[in-house]
């Protein structure tokens, strides 16, 4: 949904990256995404294809890395993915939880040739 | 073919607008709230209640983020010191507020005169998480026909709210909205936010919520 933003700003970094490293193409751009931050991949690429034409990453392949939703429990501080829906900390029981992992989007690296 | 490093969060240009625009409302003494929720939660609704309850000595602007229309905008016109419509037709981002269009928004309010600003963000329980406008409190409505398992369907809006809004409580008796399991799902989400069950039908239970935020004002 917000996908359009979300591929501007990729295309805004990797050209500036990529200016200061003195590279003239992007082959690949490598984007890690947090299991709930509804980013849909698919339609970052499909912005993609027509937003890249005529830069220097035009074209580049886009991965996609998906890091996994992880909890941390308010009474034990253990760490942990959940299975469920319900979200409870496998170590002690306790329901009562903290968001850890799962928001990440960033880009990681990219190649240039 | 060689790699080059970057980690670099792809909303970082959205966060530093977004720290921009809380230093001009802290500049200017202004406290800014975020209002977010499924459509017809009762955002505008809100908004008009919470203006009506404490316009008498506070100073009140708007931020309406409706996608196509003006129509929540002039509901808030006559009662508000300013309003500001965005229109987000057009940009395809229109699933939520994004801080660029609040930074705009500013530069059309008279903000060195105003003590505080509601902002409606476009009815979505997903997007808005992703982007700070650069408020100081996030308010988030559920009403009462939408049903107590929300907080498990969209966490993040859940865990990220510093009040919580139960809208509608005058339908209370004619839904299956069961209040004790809804709020123990978003405690265990979000251990200090505060639950403001209110009607902005009846106008029952809105003066516990202008008292809070007025507190809330006082505070900073
Ligand atoms: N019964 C009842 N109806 C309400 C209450 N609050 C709002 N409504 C009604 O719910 C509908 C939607 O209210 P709005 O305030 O427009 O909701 P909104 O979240 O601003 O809607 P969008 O901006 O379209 O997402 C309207 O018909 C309101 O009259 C309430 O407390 N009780
Ligand atoms: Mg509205
Ligand atoms: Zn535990």
């Amino acid at each position: 949904m917000h996908e359009y933003g979300v591929t501007e700003s990729i295309i805004r970094i990797v050209e500036d990256k990529a200016k200061e490293a003195g590279v003239t193409k992007v082959t690949s751009i490598h984007i890690v995404v947090g299991a709930l931050t509804g980013f849909v991949p698919d339609c970052i690429r499909f912005y993609y294809d027509t937003m890249s034409k005529n830069t220097i990453a035009e074209g580049a392949t886009l991965e996609f890395e998906e890091l996994p939703l992880r909890l941390r429990c308010r009474s034990c501080a253990d760490v942990f993915e959940p299975i469920t829906r319900e979200w409870k900390c496998p170590a002690c029981g306790a329901p009562e939880i903290d968001i850890e992992g799962g928001r990440e989007l960033y880009i990681k690296e990219m190649e240039v040739s | 073919m060689s790699k080059i490093e970057i980690i670099q969060g792809i909303l970082d240009a959205n966060e530093a607008t977004a720290t921009g625009n809380r230093a001009v409302f802290d500049k200017n003494d202004c406290l800014a709230v975020n209002v977010m929720s499924a459509p017809g939660a009762g955002k505008t609704s809100f908004i008009l209640r919470t203006i009506e309850a404490l316009s008498a000595d506070t100073r009140i602007g708007v931020i309406e983020g409706d996608v196509v229309s003006t129509v929540d905008a002039e509901k808030v016109h006559d009662v508000a010191q300013a309003v500001i419509q965005i229109n987000t037709k057009g940009m395809p981002e229109s699933c939520a507020l994004v801080a660029d269009m609040v930074h705009v928004a500013l530069q059309r309010m008279p903000i060195e005169d105003l003590d505080l600003v509601l902002i409606e963000n476009v009815g979505n329980l997903l997007c808005p998480t992703e982007f700070d406008l650069g408020e100081h409190l996030k308010v988030v409505i559920t009403s009462t026909p939408e049903g107590h398992d929300k907080p498990l369907k969209y966490p993040v809006i859940f865990a990220q709210a510093d009040a919580l809004i139960i809208n509608k409580a005058d339908l209370l008796p004619y839904v299956d909205f069961d209040m004790e399991e809804f709020t123990r799902t978003v405690r265990n989400l979000n251990a200090s936010v505060q639950f403001f069950p209110l009607s902005c039908k009846t106008g029952e239970g809105v003066a516990e919520w202008a008292t809070w935020l007025r507190d809330q004002r006082q505070r900073r």
